[in-house]
Protein backbone atom coordinates (compact mmCIF):
# COMPACT_ATOMS: atom_id res chain seq x y z
CA UNK A 1 0.00 0.00 0.00
CA UNK A 2 1.15 3.59 -0.75
CA UNK A 3 2.45 5.59 2.07
CA UNK A 4 0.73 9.02 2.36
CA UNK A 5 3.06 11.37 0.54
CA UNK A 6 2.60 9.18 -2.48
CA UNK A 7 -1.13 9.36 -2.20
CA UNK A 8 -0.83 12.70 -1.56
CA UNK A 9 0.56 13.32 -5.00
CA UNK A 10 -2.09 10.73 -6.68
CA UNK A 11 -5.04 12.47 -5.93
CA UNK A 12 -5.29 14.70 -9.04
CA UNK A 13 -5.03 11.46 -11.16
CA UNK A 14 -7.53 9.63 -9.08
CA UNK A 15 -10.10 12.70 -9.55
CA UNK A 16 -9.39 13.00 -13.72
CA UNK A 17 -9.40 9.07 -13.41
CA UNK A 18 -6.40 8.73 -15.00
CA UNK A 19 -4.38 6.31 -12.48
CA UNK A 20 -4.11 2.77 -13.81
CA UNK A 21 -6.25 0.18 -11.80
CA UNK A 22 -3.92 -1.73 -9.91
CA UNK A 23 -2.06 2.04 -8.65
CA UNK A 24 -5.76 3.40 -7.70
CA UNK A 25 -6.69 -0.10 -6.21
CA UNK A 26 -3.61 0.98 -3.37
CA UNK A 27 -4.59 4.19 -3.25
CA UNK A 28 -8.31 3.62 -2.36
CA UNK A 29 -7.24 1.11 0.46
CA UNK A 30 -5.06 3.76 1.65
CA UNK A 31 -7.70 6.38 1.68
CA UNK A 32 -9.97 3.75 3.50
CA UNK A 33 -7.99 3.80 6.68
CA UNK A 34 -6.39 7.30 6.54
CA UNK A 35 -8.48 10.33 7.40
CA UNK A 36 -5.64 12.82 6.69
CA UNK A 37 -5.43 11.75 2.81
CA UNK A 38 -8.88 11.73 2.82
CA UNK A 39 -9.62 15.33 3.71
CA UNK A 40 -7.02 16.21 1.36
CA UNK A 41 -9.06 14.32 -1.33
CA UNK A 42 -12.35 15.99 0.16
CA UNK A 43 -10.73 19.40 -0.40
CA UNK A 44 -9.84 18.17 -4.08
CA UNK A 45 -12.99 16.83 -4.87
CA UNK A 46 -15.22 17.05 -2.28
CA UNK A 47 -17.85 14.39 -3.95
CA UNK A 48 -15.16 11.69 -3.91
CA UNK A 49 -15.04 12.22 -0.12
CA UNK A 50 -18.20 11.38 0.22
CA UNK A 51 -18.20 8.28 -2.15
CA UNK A 52 -15.74 7.04 0.09
CA UNK A 53 -17.99 7.48 2.25
CA UNK A 54 -20.85 5.59 0.70
CA UNK A 55 -18.07 2.40 -0.12
CA UNK A 56 -17.68 2.46 3.48
CA UNK A 57 -20.87 0.80 4.44
CA UNK A 58 -20.50 -3.25 4.02
CA UNK A 59 -23.62 -4.78 1.81
CA UNK A 60 -26.20 -7.31 3.59
CA UNK A 61 -25.16 -10.64 3.27
CA UNK A 62 -27.36 -13.65 4.25
CA UNK A 63 -28.13 -17.36 3.94
CA UNK A 64 -31.59 -16.83 3.80
CA UNK A 65 -30.89 -14.52 0.02
CA UNK A 66 -28.61 -17.49 -1.08
CA UNK A 67 -31.43 -19.57 0.06
CA UNK A 68 -34.31 -17.44 -1.99
CA UNK A 69 -32.00 -17.60 -5.21
CA UNK A 70 -31.47 -21.44 -5.13
CA UNK A 71 -35.62 -21.41 -4.68
CA UNK A 72 -35.76 -19.23 -7.86
CA UNK A 73 -33.43 -21.31 -10.09
CA UNK A 74 -35.76 -24.94 -8.75
CA UNK A 75 -38.57 -22.59 -10.05
CA UNK A 76 -37.19 -21.64 -12.99
CA UNK A 77 -36.03 -25.10 -13.17
CA UNK A 78 -39.72 -26.41 -12.90
CA UNK A 79 -40.99 -23.71 -15.07
CA UNK A 80 -39.26 -24.77 -18.00
CA UNK A 81 -40.14 -28.55 -16.96
CA UNK A 82 -43.61 -27.53 -17.77
CA UNK A 83 -42.94 -24.81 -20.95
CA UNK A 84 -40.53 -26.94 -22.67
CA UNK A 85 -40.52 -30.49 -21.85
CA UNK A 86 -44.24 -31.48 -23.57
CA UNK A 87 -42.89 -29.47 -26.80
CA UNK A 88 -39.79 -31.53 -27.23
CA UNK A 89 -42.18 -34.86 -26.14
CA UNK A 90 -45.11 -33.62 -28.73
CA UNK A 91 -42.25 -33.12 -31.29
CA UNK A 92 -41.03 -36.20 -30.83
CA UNK A 93 -44.63 -38.48 -30.52
CA UNK A 94 -46.17 -36.27 -33.59
CA UNK A 95 -43.46 -38.30 -35.66
CA UNK A 96 -43.90 -41.37 -34.48
CA UNK A 97 -48.20 -40.46 -35.30
CA UNK A 98 -47.05 -39.93 -38.43
CA UNK A 99 -44.88 -42.81 -39.02
CA UNK A 100 -47.66 -44.69 -37.51
CA UNK A 101 -50.24 -43.45 -39.04
CA UNK A 102 -49.24 -43.49 -42.50
CA UNK A 103 -48.31 -47.46 -41.86
CA UNK A 104 -51.09 -48.82 -40.63
CA UNK A 105 -52.97 -46.21 -43.51
CA UNK A 106 -50.38 -48.24 -46.50
CA UNK A 107 -51.42 -51.45 -44.55
CA UNK A 108 -55.11 -50.95 -44.80
CA UNK A 109 -55.00 -49.87 -48.24
CA UNK A 110 -52.26 -52.81 -49.66
CA UNK A 111 -54.11 -55.42 -47.38
CA UNK A 112 -57.11 -54.30 -45.91
CA UNK A 113 -57.63 -58.03 -44.10
CA UNK A 114 -54.64 -58.01 -42.66
CA UNK A 115 -54.94 -57.20 -38.70
CA UNK A 116 -52.74 -54.62 -37.39
CA UNK A 117 -49.82 -55.64 -36.27
CA UNK A 118 -48.75 -52.65 -34.00
CA UNK A 119 -48.30 -53.13 -30.30
CA UNK A 120 -51.55 -52.29 -29.56
CA UNK A 121 -53.74 -52.65 -26.97
CA UNK A 122 -58.05 -52.17 -27.46
CA UNK A 123 -59.42 -49.68 -24.78
CA UNK A 124 -61.65 -51.76 -22.50
CA UNK A 125 -65.08 -49.58 -22.71
CA UNK A 126 -64.17 -48.54 -26.51
CA UNK A 127 -66.96 -45.68 -27.15
CA UNK A 128 -68.53 -44.84 -30.45
CA UNK A 129 -64.76 -44.63 -31.69
CA UNK A 130 -62.32 -47.54 -31.62
CA UNK A 131 -59.71 -46.68 -29.29
CA UNK A 132 -56.08 -47.89 -29.57
CA UNK A 133 -53.33 -47.67 -26.87
CA UNK A 134 -49.46 -47.30 -27.81
CA UNK A 135 -47.44 -47.12 -25.25
CA UNK A 136 -43.67 -45.86 -26.25
CA UNK A 137 -40.88 -47.86 -24.03
CA UNK A 138 -38.21 -45.60 -23.02
CA UNK A 139 -40.06 -42.10 -23.90
CA UNK A 140 -42.66 -42.12 -21.20
CA UNK A 141 -45.59 -41.73 -23.03
CA UNK A 142 -48.78 -43.09 -24.47
CA UNK A 143 -50.51 -42.39 -27.68
CA UNK A 144 -54.27 -42.81 -28.54
CA UNK A 145 -55.61 -43.07 -31.88
CA UNK A 146 -59.27 -42.90 -32.48
CA UNK A 147 -60.90 -43.85 -35.63
CA UNK A 148 -64.66 -44.39 -36.26
CA UNK A 149 -65.53 -47.72 -36.01
CA UNK A 150 -65.17 -49.43 -39.68
CA UNK A 151 -62.82 -47.04 -41.04
CA UNK A 152 -58.80 -48.18 -40.87
CA UNK A 153 -57.91 -44.58 -41.13
CA UNK A 154 -56.69 -42.44 -38.17
CA UNK A 155 -58.83 -39.42 -37.58
CA UNK A 156 -57.49 -38.02 -34.28
CA UNK A 157 -54.10 -38.71 -32.55
CA UNK A 158 -53.70 -37.92 -28.52
CA UNK A 159 -50.40 -37.94 -26.88
CA UNK A 160 -50.43 -37.73 -23.38
CA UNK A 161 -47.95 -38.07 -20.22
CA UNK A 162 -49.13 -41.13 -18.00
CA UNK A 163 -48.14 -39.26 -15.19
CA UNK A 164 -51.01 -36.69 -16.35
CA UNK A 165 -53.59 -38.95 -17.07
CA UNK A 166 -56.40 -39.61 -14.91
CA UNK B 1 -4.13 -26.51 2.73
CA UNK B 2 -7.10 -26.09 0.24
CA UNK B 3 -7.31 -23.18 -2.19
CA UNK B 4 -10.23 -21.60 -2.38
CA UNK B 5 -11.83 -22.00 -5.84
CA UNK B 6 -11.70 -19.34 -8.49
CA UNK B 7 -14.75 -17.56 -10.18
CA UNK B 8 -14.19 -18.85 -12.96
CA UNK B 9 -14.03 -22.28 -11.68
CA UNK B 10 -17.08 -22.03 -9.50
CA UNK B 11 -19.18 -20.47 -12.93
CA UNK B 12 -17.61 -23.69 -15.04
CA UNK B 13 -18.66 -26.33 -12.36
CA UNK B 14 -21.95 -24.27 -11.80
CA UNK B 15 -22.52 -24.62 -16.27
CA UNK B 16 -22.73 -28.06 -15.99
CA UNK B 17 -25.22 -28.36 -13.27
CA UNK B 18 -23.45 -27.83 -9.79
CA UNK B 19 -25.95 -26.15 -7.40
CA UNK B 20 -23.18 -25.81 -4.90
CA UNK B 21 -20.96 -23.85 -6.97
CA UNK B 22 -23.77 -21.58 -7.89
CA UNK B 23 -24.34 -20.94 -3.96
CA UNK B 24 -21.06 -20.25 -3.09
CA UNK B 25 -21.28 -18.04 -6.04
CA UNK B 26 -23.66 -16.46 -4.56
CA UNK B 27 -22.27 -16.18 -1.18
CA UNK B 28 -19.24 -14.99 -2.95
CA UNK B 29 -21.10 -11.72 -4.38
CA UNK B 30 -24.38 -11.20 -2.89
CA UNK B 31 -23.06 -8.26 -0.61
CA UNK B 32 -21.61 -6.28 -3.49
CA UNK B 33 -24.59 -7.06 -6.08
CA UNK B 34 -27.34 -6.05 -3.08
CA UNK B 35 -25.53 -2.76 -1.97
CA UNK B 36 -24.46 -1.90 -5.75
CA UNK B 37 -28.54 -2.23 -6.99
CA UNK B 38 -29.81 -0.37 -3.09
CA UNK B 39 -27.32 2.86 -4.32
CA UNK B 40 -28.33 2.52 -7.93
CA UNK B 41 -32.23 2.51 -6.32
CA UNK B 42 -31.93 3.88 -3.13
CA UNK B 43 -34.21 1.31 -1.98
CA UNK B 44 -33.06 -1.48 -0.10
CA UNK B 45 -35.85 -4.05 -0.64
CA UNK B 46 -36.13 -3.60 -4.38
CA UNK B 47 -32.53 -3.87 -4.25
CA UNK B 48 -32.89 -7.56 -2.67
CA UNK B 49 -34.99 -8.51 -5.37
CA UNK B 50 -33.41 -7.23 -8.18
CA UNK B 51 -30.08 -8.88 -7.00
CA UNK B 52 -32.15 -12.28 -6.64
CA UNK B 53 -33.32 -12.08 -9.85
CA UNK B 54 -30.03 -10.77 -11.57
CA UNK B 55 -28.54 -13.98 -9.66
CA UNK B 56 -31.26 -16.07 -11.37
CA UNK B 57 -30.68 -14.76 -14.53
CA UNK B 58 -26.86 -14.99 -14.31
CA UNK B 59 -27.97 -19.13 -13.61
CA UNK B 60 -30.39 -19.53 -16.45
CA UNK B 61 -27.47 -17.86 -19.00
CA UNK B 62 -24.34 -19.76 -17.25
CA UNK B 63 -23.71 -20.86 -20.94
CA UNK B 64 -23.38 -17.91 -22.30
CA UNK B 65 -21.04 -16.77 -19.84
CA UNK B 66 -17.42 -15.74 -21.16
CA UNK B 67 -14.66 -16.69 -19.37
CA UNK B 68 -12.69 -13.75 -20.53
CA UNK B 69 -14.59 -11.68 -18.50
CA UNK B 70 -14.67 -11.51 -14.79
CA UNK B 71 -17.31 -13.15 -13.65
CA UNK B 72 -18.30 -10.48 -11.08
CA UNK B 73 -18.23 -8.06 -13.87
CA UNK B 74 -20.69 -9.89 -16.09
CA UNK B 75 -22.92 -10.03 -13.24
CA UNK B 76 -23.06 -6.81 -12.31
CA UNK B 77 -24.41 -6.02 -15.75
CA UNK B 78 -27.00 -8.27 -15.48
CA UNK B 79 -27.82 -6.51 -12.15
CA UNK B 80 -27.39 -3.25 -13.44
CA UNK B 81 -29.24 -3.53 -16.36
CA UNK B 82 -32.37 -4.56 -14.38
CA UNK B 83 -31.84 -1.56 -11.98
CA UNK B 84 -31.37 0.23 -14.88
CA UNK B 85 -35.05 -0.82 -16.01
CA UNK B 86 -36.73 0.12 -12.66
CA UNK B 87 -35.34 3.32 -12.42
CA UNK B 88 -36.59 4.42 -15.81
CA UNK B 89 -40.05 2.57 -15.54
CA UNK B 90 -40.50 5.02 -12.15
CA UNK B 91 -40.72 8.36 -13.51
CA UNK B 92 -42.35 10.53 -11.07
CA UNK B 93 -42.88 7.79 -8.34
CA UNK B 94 -39.26 8.74 -7.79
CA UNK B 95 -39.79 12.27 -6.03
CA UNK B 96 -42.08 10.67 -3.32
CA UNK B 97 -40.20 7.46 -2.24
CA UNK B 98 -37.22 10.17 -2.02
CA UNK B 99 -39.67 12.69 0.23
CA UNK B 100 -40.32 9.70 2.18
CA UNK B 101 -36.67 8.49 2.91
CA UNK B 102 -35.98 11.79 4.07
CA UNK B 103 -38.76 11.51 6.82
CA UNK B 104 -37.19 8.32 8.14
CA UNK B 105 -33.82 9.10 8.13
CA UNK B 106 -34.81 12.46 9.95
CA UNK B 107 -36.49 10.48 12.94
CA UNK B 108 -33.94 7.99 13.50
CA UNK B 109 -32.73 7.54 17.29
CA UNK B 110 -29.25 8.91 17.84
CA UNK B 111 -28.38 5.71 20.13
CA UNK B 112 -26.32 3.88 17.17
CA UNK B 113 -23.50 7.26 16.21
CA UNK B 114 -22.59 4.88 13.09
CA UNK B 115 -25.19 3.50 12.17
CA UNK B 116 -26.80 6.81 12.08
CA UNK B 117 -23.95 8.37 10.54
CA UNK B 118 -24.09 5.45 7.62
CA UNK B 119 -27.69 5.95 7.32
CA UNK B 120 -26.80 9.91 6.94
CA UNK B 121 -24.83 9.55 4.25
CA UNK B 122 -27.21 6.92 2.22
CA UNK B 123 -30.06 9.50 2.82
CA UNK B 124 -28.05 12.40 1.28
CA UNK B 125 -26.76 10.79 -1.32
CA UNK B 126 -30.44 9.80 -2.38
CA UNK B 127 -31.58 12.91 -2.31
CA UNK B 128 -28.87 14.63 -4.35
CA UNK B 129 -28.99 11.52 -6.92
CA UNK B 130 -32.43 12.05 -7.52
CA UNK B 131 -30.89 14.83 -9.89
CA UNK B 132 -28.68 11.80 -11.91
CA UNK B 133 -29.71 10.65 -14.82
CA UNK B 134 -29.53 6.39 -14.97
CA UNK B 135 -26.62 6.16 -16.58
CA UNK B 136 -25.22 9.21 -14.77
CA UNK B 137 -25.98 7.50 -11.50
CA UNK B 138 -25.11 3.68 -12.59
CA UNK B 139 -21.85 5.04 -13.77
CA UNK B 140 -21.20 6.98 -10.59
CA UNK B 141 -21.97 3.98 -8.43
CA UNK B 142 -19.89 1.61 -10.60
CA UNK B 143 -16.50 3.91 -10.59
CA UNK B 144 -16.63 5.82 -7.42
CA UNK B 145 -18.83 4.00 -4.78
CA UNK B 146 -18.34 0.25 -5.70
CA UNK B 147 -14.50 1.24 -7.13
CA UNK B 148 -14.44 -0.80 -10.53
CA UNK B 149 -12.34 0.66 -13.05
CA UNK B 150 -13.44 2.89 -16.23
CA UNK B 151 -12.58 -0.34 -18.37
CA UNK B 152 -14.88 -2.55 -16.21
CA UNK B 153 -17.54 0.11 -16.12
CA UNK B 154 -17.64 0.66 -19.71
CA UNK B 155 -17.91 -3.54 -20.15
CA UNK B 156 -20.65 -3.01 -17.49
CA UNK B 157 -22.79 -0.42 -18.99
CA UNK B 158 -22.16 -1.64 -22.55
CA UNK B 159 -20.59 1.93 -23.67
CA UNK B 160 -16.87 3.76 -24.54
CA UNK B 161 -14.83 4.33 -22.01
CA UNK B 162 -14.52 8.09 -23.14
CA UNK B 163 -18.45 7.71 -22.04
CA UNK B 164 -17.95 6.37 -18.53
CA UNK B 165 -16.09 9.20 -17.81
CA UNK B 166 -18.28 11.75 -19.43
CA UNK B 167 -21.02 9.96 -17.25
CA UNK B 168 -18.79 10.49 -14.09
CA UNK B 169 -17.63 13.58 -14.65
CA UNK B 170 -21.43 14.72 -14.87
CA UNK B 171 -22.26 12.98 -12.15
CA UNK B 172 -20.02 14.68 -10.23
CA UNK B 173 -20.51 18.09 -11.06
CA UNK B 174 -24.63 17.52 -10.48
CA UNK B 175 -23.93 15.57 -6.83
CA UNK B 176 -21.23 18.52 -6.25
CA UNK B 177 -23.79 21.14 -7.10
CA UNK B 178 -26.46 19.77 -5.12
CA UNK B 179 -24.54 19.17 -2.17
CA UNK B 180 -23.30 22.55 -1.51
CA UNK B 181 -26.68 23.88 -2.26
CA UNK B 182 -28.64 21.36 0.26
CA UNK B 183 -25.81 20.69 2.87
CA UNK B 184 -23.26 23.32 2.67
CA UNK B 185 -21.84 21.71 6.27
CA UNK B 186 -20.52 18.76 3.94
CA UNK B 187 -18.62 20.88 1.91
CA UNK B 188 -14.97 21.39 2.82
CA UNK B 189 -14.20 25.30 3.96
CA UNK B 190 -14.02 27.63 0.79
CA UNK B 191 -16.01 25.17 -1.05
CA UNK B 192 -19.76 25.75 0.36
Amino acid sequence: MPECREVRGLLPQLVELSLAPEVERGVREHLATCADCRAALESEEPILGFALRLAETPGPADEEFVASVLGGVHQRRGERRVHHGPRRWLAAAAVVVAVLGGSLFLRSRLAPEAPARVAAVRAEHPTASEVALVEVEGEGVRLYQLSPAGSPEVQVALVIDPRLEL
Amino acid sequence: MSQEPTDRELAAAARSGDETAFAGLVRRHQAGVRRCAARILSDSEEARDIAQLAFVRAWENLAKYDPSWSFSTWLYRIATNLAIDVLRSRGSRERTHVAHLRLVGDTVAPSAPRQVAEHEVQRIFTELAEHLSPSQRTAFVLREVEGLSTAEVSRVLGCSEATVRNHVFQARAVLRRELAARYPEYMPKGRA
